[in-house]
């Protein structure tokens, strides 16, 4: 079946299988940030923002998505630089070997869209599905509130 | 302690060298390749523990829509070999087959299909027919070593076995005095006995290779590896292929932890590729990654101490015996690992003895991981310290302090215990363990809080605390070289063998080398882990990359320094032994001339030459890095659910070349260790088969599960170290086990010693003990 | 998990359509987190229920009716959910898998499975009711859904409605697993209503990942009935929950630790529903 959707805002048009998941057509379709680290959705290495929410885009039917709006850590970039979730992540350590860290930042975008201000127990209750073997969390989560403090700043002028 | 100097890039926290491809999602990671006319490689695993392939039909396979190739053990090399990726020749036994006509564990290789798609290979697998004659499965220690066990290895080609007939891999022992006597003349004794359980590593990165022919048809293999050189060396002996005909590159690593030290994949894709003159990708599920790649020793170990009145040691012996496994893979090593990263630490102690076995089970292979068999003879001793403190009537920490070994001091272990061979003499040059466990207990509040009565009500809690040791790589075996090249703008190109699994070490090398070029780390080009580009290394294993890599990186910089400072020295007409570079300048007497005018001049003159040199680094001893680890727990006596609370690691490891790296290494090893002690555990039917191969049943730790972690990176510098530095990535993961349980017994007053501490388990040595 | 067995993906127009379709053997696919990970053993044709108009949140009768298509991260994130019975429906929602899982997973489909769920005995407790569409529509007490074993066969969960309990009435949720994103070894959730004189007009007592579906003790809350809310009543009630949870052995945990945890989590939910109501 033909489906058309955007992902970061790039217009795509794709045949897929019917049983066919997000993950494995975005990763066919060349973004390739989207990591499969474990294909059952404990693992939060896949997460994108599916029309503006993270989710595990293993445990979604691309045949559902037809029309949606998908982003993978590629947009973060802008031409002004780095998105600040990602800036922070390399100042504070909190990328080690970096397999989980696009899944880990789309998580972070969703939380910090829907909680701008958060504690450090909602950072770490946001990352519940999201696991990181390289750190132990402690880095990611600082990073994670230090960009949100910048995103605040920078919304407040 | 040496006068630590005065460092301006090494010692700064800079970001990742390979950070902005990280956080932007870049195909960095072996799996992100796709290349034209590439075939998808499913494998076919054996469904049962214990078996010999009777017959193996294939034909429907190879008749399926799509399949290139079919591998079993009809059609490919029936050399020995071992997968575990270490210096040759290999300390581990030759005691495996590409594909065997034997099955020795539920996920052992039985075929490999490659096809156009990943789908049609699967398909394909799923209709190879054979005929198992199954045997006995042996899925313990004790199922091994008992009178007329089934053989596991019972073919006649296997190399290195000590005793197959009797599931026996190897046996070690060290002996230093008479410990029944030193235990006999102890005031006091303490004994523990613990047995630790199959844990996986459980990188986010499944393994994944990718291989191809370049255009001169030589072998090109893209691997998820800790050890691209062991993996040319085995792959190429395998394939009955010239070393120099194959290639090996390892690009970004979705970490490893010792899982990608082992040779799981490599060989199936590139002789595929080699049949079919295709690009092969190959690529474990999660649930391959459980039941098929390696695991972690599970060992039983007792540990009997004897002391003076005074505490001071008298006598430590050491009997473990460890499951390897279907295959003898770091067998032998791990477990000597168990013996010479514990026992030194103690070396009052004028009695010592290690008697060890290693045994063969029809379970998952053990192999490599983080701690190598320091992790559960850690948890052992500290244990045994714990209760030994107790009997003593004398506080924890007072008690290793009195014991532990200081710089200047030596223990005989060091040369009895090596990597399953005789060991290398080792004076300790650097140790900062007393600071580590005065200034963890201050910091930690330890005195106040071992003080605290635990409580009455349904959560009580305990602290307890434990001290380690690791090494910083392997005395007189590991080798690391580095070359360094001036580019014409004064910027340089470092060609490194060694393999960043995701640790940051080519930053940690890239400092080294711009703390003695005297530039930026900006200004230092990495080039890493490719075997036709880089000079050798032996690989990241055994805490050798800062340690061992970064003094070969210095070596190499301080060569092209003192080349660049003699070209400077003629153009400023001055002694290049009076000239140094400062940001990227030498001073002279009148004037300076900047490194992108000596990069300029090195190339195109007067008198070009390029600027570059290699080194080589052997080192003659492992300095280990020392931690005092301190732990708070809260256990729910209704339950027996045990919650860590807090968690403090005070680390000496010599200069932190990036601190934040450096903390960012403990705090992951401790988040490991932590998920060793309370709920990792692959778990087996009756019939050997795992019962939990995903990340939803086989529970890593998440960030809602752990406690704060502080690490304290205390000041030490080791004088045989680059910049001062040792290296750090293992000892933290020792910590947990130990601490943990130790705190439980502060707690509840029950020692545990079988981990994971599982609330049922817990619950149920509650209930024994009237808790 | 891209999957094998899937024939077509059905975009039915209406919801008679989709029932004709799940009546003709196709699955149901909300969120399909759960689909996804138990595909069809055979081919089938997949029904997208999120075509239908069937999300959404509404006050209803004091209480609120949820859309079957409705994510449980909408319910968490909704004024009227968190209002509902001093919080008890939010509190356990921040428990239930990791907010991707919660983001994509909808209400409907969470019902449908009929397990592994810490959502249900909430909703047990608070008597919520279920609408659902066999070829005609339906309403019951979700307790009788389960019961009757509906959620085994052909229909499409349409709506859940949580009623607001009476005014003195008190809830509370307890999960227990090993660590926070995992399934529970056995959770619970209780109500008491107390009446104007302090005690108990009418209790829930709900256990569940016994680990069959979750159901209410009926004994223990007769037992409740009528009493005060004092500890001694509290510890009698957790005791013959305990004697009567129908607990089995699995790979999580043994039926005896089972029984130790049902008096347990009795216990401290009716112990923090006392504290909280007096």
């Amino acid at each position: 079946m033909k489906i058309a959707l955007t992902v970061d805002g790039v217009r795509r048009e794709a045949e897929i299988d019917p049983g066919e998941c997000v993950m494995d057509l975005l990763r066919r379709l060349g973004s390739t940030s989207v990591k499969n680290g474990c294909d059952r959705g404990d693992c939060g290495s896949c997460a994108v923002l599916l029309d503006g929410r993270a989710v595990n885009a293993c445990l979604v039917f691309a045949a559902q998505v037809d029309g949606s709006e998908i982003r993978t850590v590629a947009s973060l970039e802008s031409p002004a630089g780095l998105h600040p979730l990602q800036f922070t992540a390399l100042d504070a350590g909190a990328v080690q070997c970096g397999f989980c860290t696009p899944g880990m930042l789309m998580t972070a975008l969703d939380l910090l869209a829907n909680q701008p201000d958060p504690t450090e127990a909602e950072v770490r209750r946001a990352l519940a599905g999201s696991y990181c073997r390289c750190t132990g969390y402690t880095k990611p989560v600082a990073a994670i509130l230090t960009a949100a403090t910048l995103l605040r700043e920078a919304r407040h002028g | 302690m040496a006068e630590s100097p005065k460092f301006t890039v090494v010692g700064v926290s800079e970001r990742k060298v390979d950070g902005r491809a990280l956080v932007t999602g870049k195909p960095v990671f072996a799996g992100d390749v796709e290349l034209p006319g590439m075939l998808h490689v499913a494998l076919l695993t054996s469904p049962v523990a214990h078996a010999r392939i009777r017959s193996i039909d294939t034909a429907a396979a190879e008749a399926h829509p799509g399949v290139a190739c079919v591998l079993t053990h009809h059609n490919t090399p029936a050399m020995r070999y071992t997968t575990a990726g270490q210096g040759a020749p290999e300390p581990s036994p030759y005691d495996t087959r590409m594909f065997d006509t034997k099955v020795r564990f539920v996920g052992d290789r039985v075929a490999a299909v490659a096809a156009d798609t990943l789908s049609a290979a699967r398909e394909a697998a799923a209709l190879i027919a054979i005929d198992f004659e199954e045997l006995t499965p042996v899925l313990s220690i004790d199922a091994a070593l008992a009178t007329g066990a089934p053989v596991i290895h019972d073919e006649d080609d296997c190399l290195d076995v000590w005793d197959a007939p009797h599931n026996v891999v190897s046996v070690i022992g060290a002996k230093v005095g008479d410990v029944a006597a030193g235990l006999a003349e102890s005031a006091v004794t303490a004994e523990t006995t613990i047995e630790t359980q199959y844990a996986q590593h459980a990188p986010l990165e499944p393994h994944v290779v990718l291989s191809h022919l370049d255009p001169d048809g030589r072998l090109v293999i893209l691997a998820s590896t800790q050890v691209p050189f062991h993996v040319r060396r085995i792959v190429a002996r395998l394939l009955d292929l010239p070393i120099h005909r194959v290639r090996v590159i390892k690009p970004r690593l979705g970490g490893g932890f010792g899982v990608k030290q082992e040779v799981l994949l490599e060989d199936v894709a590139a002789l595929v590729t080699l049949r079919t003159g295709r690009p092969a990708r190959l690529e474990y599920t999660r649930e391959q990654e459980f039941v098929s790649a390696r695991t972690r020793h599970p060992m039983r170990i007792r540990v009997r101490l004897g002391a003076g009145a005074d505490g001071m040691l008298q006598a430590i012996g050491m009997d473990a015996i460890s499951n390897t496994g279907a295959y003898g893979a770091h067998g032998l090593t791990v477990l000597s690992n168990t013996g010479s990263k514990t026992l030194p630490l103690y070396n009052k102690a004028p009695h010592l003895a290690f008697d060890g076995r290693v045994v063969y089970t029809t379970l998952p292979v053990a192999g490599a991981y983080r701690g190598y068999g320091g992790t559960q003879g850690s948890f052992a001793l500290e244990t045994a310290m714990d209760d030994l403190a107790e009997r003593l009537g004398i506080d924890p920490v007072e008690l290793r302090l009195r014991n532990h070994i200081r710089t200047g001091e030596t223990s005989p272990i060091f040369e009895e215990l090596g990597e399953g061979r005789k060991g290398t003499p080792q004076v300790i040059t650097s140790c900062a363990l007393e600071e580590c466990l005065r200034r963890g207990a201050e910091r930690f509040g330890w005195a106040e809080r071992r003080a605290r009565t635990p409580g009455a009500g349904a959560l009580r809690r305990g602290v307890g605390m434990s001290a380690h040791m690791q090494g910083s790589g392997i005395a007189l075996v590991d080798m690391a070289s580095a070359t360094i090249s001036m580019n014409d703008d004064g910027s340089f190109t470092l060609f490194t063998g060694s393999t960043d699994l995701g640790t940051g070490s080519d930053t940690v090398l890239a400092q080294i080398a711009a703390e003695v070029l005297g530039v930026g780390v900006e200004a230092i080009v990495v080039v890493a882990a490719d075997t036709d580009l880089t000079p050798f290394d032996t690989g990241a294993y055994a805490s050798s990359t800062t340690y061992v890599s970064g003094k070969a990186v210095e070596l190499a910089a301080m060569r092209v320094r003192d080349q660049i400072l003699a070209v400077a020295g003629r153009i400023l007409e001055s002694d290049p032994t009076g000239l140094g570079i400062v940001e990227g300048h030498i001073e002279g007497p009148q004037r300076s001339v900047s490194l992108a005018d000596i990069g300029k001049r090195s190339y195109y003159g007067p008198d070009p030459a390029q600027i570059a040199a290699t080194a080589s680094f052997v080192p003659e001893s492992s300095p280990p890095p020392f931690m005092a680890a301190f732990a708070e727990v809260e256990v729910d006596v209704e339950t027996g659910l045990i919650r860590v609370t807090d968690f403090l690691a005070a680390v000496d490891c010599g200069t932190p070349i990036n601190p934040i790296m450096t903390e960012g290494q403990v705090e992951g090893a401790i988040a490991n260790g932590i998920g060793y002690a309370l709920t990792e555990e692959m778990q087996f039917t009756v019939r050997g088969r795992n019962r939990n191969p995903d990340l939803a049943r086989y529970k890593i730790p998440g960030a809602v599960d752990l406690p704060p972690m502080t690490v304290m990176l205390i000041d030490s510098y080791e004088p045989t170290g680059p910049m001062g530095a040792k290296s750090v990535a293992e000892i933290g993961i020792n910590g947990p086990l130990p601490a943990i349980a130790n705190a439980v017994y502060h707690a509840v007053g029950i020692r545990l010693t079988r981990p994971p501490f599982t609330p049922e388990k817990v619950w149920r040595r509650l209930r024994e003990a009237g808790v | 998990m891209s999957i094998a067995n899937v024939s077509r993906f059905v975009r039915p127009p209406d919801l008679g359509a989709a029932v004709a379709a799940v009546r003709a053997g196709a699955i149901p696919v909300s969120g399909g987190t759960d689909v996804m990970l138990h595909p069809p053993a055979q081919a089938a044709d997949m029904v997208d229920l999120t075509v239908l108009p069937l999300a959404g949140i509404e006050s209803y009768r004091g209480g609120v009716r949820i859309g079957a298509t409705t994510t449980l991260t909408a319910m968490l994130g909704d004024p009227r959910v968190a209002a509902i019975a001093g919080g008890v429906v939010a509190t356990m929602l921040v428990e239930v898998g990791s907010p991707l899982l919660r983001n994509r997973a909808t209400i409907g489909g969470h019902l449908a499975r009929g397990r592994l769920s810490d959502v249900i005995p909430v909703l047990l407790a608070l008597d919520a009711t279920i609408t659902w569409n066999d070829g005609s529509a339906h309403t019951q007490s979700l307790a009788g859904f389960y019961r009757e074993g509906r959620h085994r066969t052909p229909l499409i969960i349409t709506s859940i409605t949580i009623p607001e309990p009476p005014a003195r009435s008190g809830s509370a949720f307890r999960k227990f697993s090993r660590t926070a994103f995992e399934l529970a070894i056995l959770n619970c959730a209780c109500r008491l209503d107390l009446d104007d004189r302090a005690a108990i007009a009418a209790a829930r007592v709900v256990v569940g990942e016994t680990p069959a579906v979750a159901a209410s003790m009926n004994d223990v809350e007769v037992h409740l009935a009528g009493r005060p809310l004092t500890p001694e009543v509290i510890v009698t009630a957790a005791q013959m929950a305990a004697a009567a949870v129908p607990a089995r052995s699995d790979e999580r945990a043994t039926a005896e630790y089972r029984r130790v945890l049902t008096e347990v989590l009795v216990r401290r939910c009716l112990t923090e529903i006392a504290e909280r109501l007096a």
